[in-house]
């Protein structure tokens, strides 16, 4: 937690005080792993950070106007508004592209978005080239492909390749570490675009 | 790595099987709570789903398939002295004790690899192996002639980049594949078309899986060979 001084329920009651800093405090304590559940259910960078956003503004309003019931449970309430946001987007966008040809939605897109998108992308490609070219086995390159790119079984990667599990956790998590390292390098730091929302 | 390393490095990740979607629902809430609460373990989940654009990324780009092949560079003489020792030893265990020399010829690109005779065509009896959209059923093949070849018709659902493809064949019990033929190199046909053939002599009745393996991927077809009563 970025303050561990303040407990979960002691911030919502905060923000129910209209403590502007609280809310400050939740959107930074949270929005790392609420921009995750909306990345894994929407599988898009930049619809995942406008969601984000969304769904703190929900969650700041309902915290500023009503208390939860059971106030120590403000992560499961803010994992549940991401969830529904996300799912909500997900039948949304799949309405639009049976309402609408490929010009309406081009049109609709947000071009800053796209380039942040576009150069992250990039740099996670790069920093992904690196780890395949410093691996020296091609067995090892192959648990990285068919985990991550075909999300294939690891059962039955681990029978193909005849590796045990430990090994195959192993090579997932040195080409995590290595990944992070690269990314690091190249100062991939996401800045911090939620603090806009409580100005 | 340290001995705290090694131990996390061994672990499964529980980070990979959220991004994998490979969690039931309340163990997927219940970690994406775990989540805000632990930073380190959004950063984690973060890192996957990057990795993942990554490849997603080099692949539209053509790039993995070589990546994936690359042969080392800069090989120092005495390491590559060292290298072709090993391989000779490898080699050598393999041809005289591995379970793979042991195993039958049952999978061919030609009838005539099997060395024995036959009466064409009526002891080669033909499949067509494909992805459907119904299910995962596998694909029943009787084998009504003790004698008879089977000739596999594969349509994979990606074409390959490279001309081959390694076919394989195991046999599933209890989950579990044991290899029971020698994997083989085949290439598609002008049709879009694998064609490969089975020796089932050796091959008892049951659920076999056939692996079409592509240098960057692998695509996998379940057959049941079963025998008239």
């Amino acid at each position: 937690m970025s303050d561990s001084s303040t407990s979960n329920p002691d911030l919502a009651h905060r923000v129910l005080g209209g403590d502007k800093r609280a809310e400050a405090e939740l959107v930074t304590r949270f929005q790392k792993g609420v921009r995750q559940i909306l990345m894994r259910i929407t599988g898009n960078l930049s619809l995942a950070e406008e969601l984000c956003q969304e769904t703190f503004i929900i969650t700041l309003r309902r915290l500023r106007s009503v208390p939860l019931e059971d106030p120590s449970k403000l992560p499961a309430f803010i994992a549940q508004t991401a969830r529904n946001l996300a799912i909500a987007e997900k039948r949304k966008e799949r309405r639009r592209r049976t309402d609408t040809d490929g010009e309406g939605i081009e049109l609709i897109a947000d071009a800053t978005a796209t380039h942040d998108r576009w150069a992250d992308v990039s740099a996670a490609a790069s920093a992904v080239r690196t780890i395949l070219q410093e691996l020296p086995s091609e067995r090892d390159r192959s648990v990285l492909i068919r985990h991550y790119l075909h999300d294939e079984d690891r059962a039955l990667i681990c029978r193909d390749l005849g590796i045990n599990e430990a090994a195959f956790n192993v090579v997932l998590f040195r080409a995590r570490k290595r990944f992070l390292e690269k990314l690091a390098r190249r100062g991939i730091r996401r800045a911090d675009l939620f603090s806009l929302i409580l100005v | 790595m340290s001995r705290a390393d090694d131990d996390l490095a061994t672990a499964a990740s529980p980070a990979e099987r959220y991004a994998a979607g490979r969690m039931g629902d309340e163990e997927e809430r219940e970690f994406e709570v775990s989540m805000l609460e632990r930073p380190d373990v959004a950063s984690e989940v973060d890192a996957i789903h990057r990795m993942r654009a990554g490849f997603r990324e080099l692949q539209t780009r053509g790039e993995l398939e070589q990546l994936l092949h690359r042969s080392r560079t800069r090989v120092r003489p005495f390491a590559l002295a060292a290298g072709i020792a090993a391989l000779a030893v490898g080699a050598a265990v393999l041809l005289y004790s591995s379970d793979f020399h042991r195993l039958p010829t049952a999978l061919a690109t030609s009838v005539t690899d099997f060395g024995r005779p036959l009466s064409p065509p009526s002891h080669v009896v033909s499949f067509l192996v494909a992805r459907t959209r119904g299910g995962r059923e596998p694909t029943a093949i009787t084998v009504s002639n003790p004698s008879e070849i089977i000739a596999l018709q594969i349509l994979p659902s990606v074409p390959s980049k490279t001309p081959t493809y390694r076919i394989t064949l195991a046999r599933m019990k209890n989950d579990t594949a044991t290899p029971v033929a020698r994997d083989i190199e085949a290439r598609t046909g002008a049709d879009g078309f694998v064609r490969v053939y089975v020796e089932p002599a050796n091959l008892p009745d049951g659920v076999y899986r056939l692996s079409v393996l592509q240098p960057a991927s692998a695509e996998h077809f379940a057959i049941r060979i079963s025998r008239p009563r």
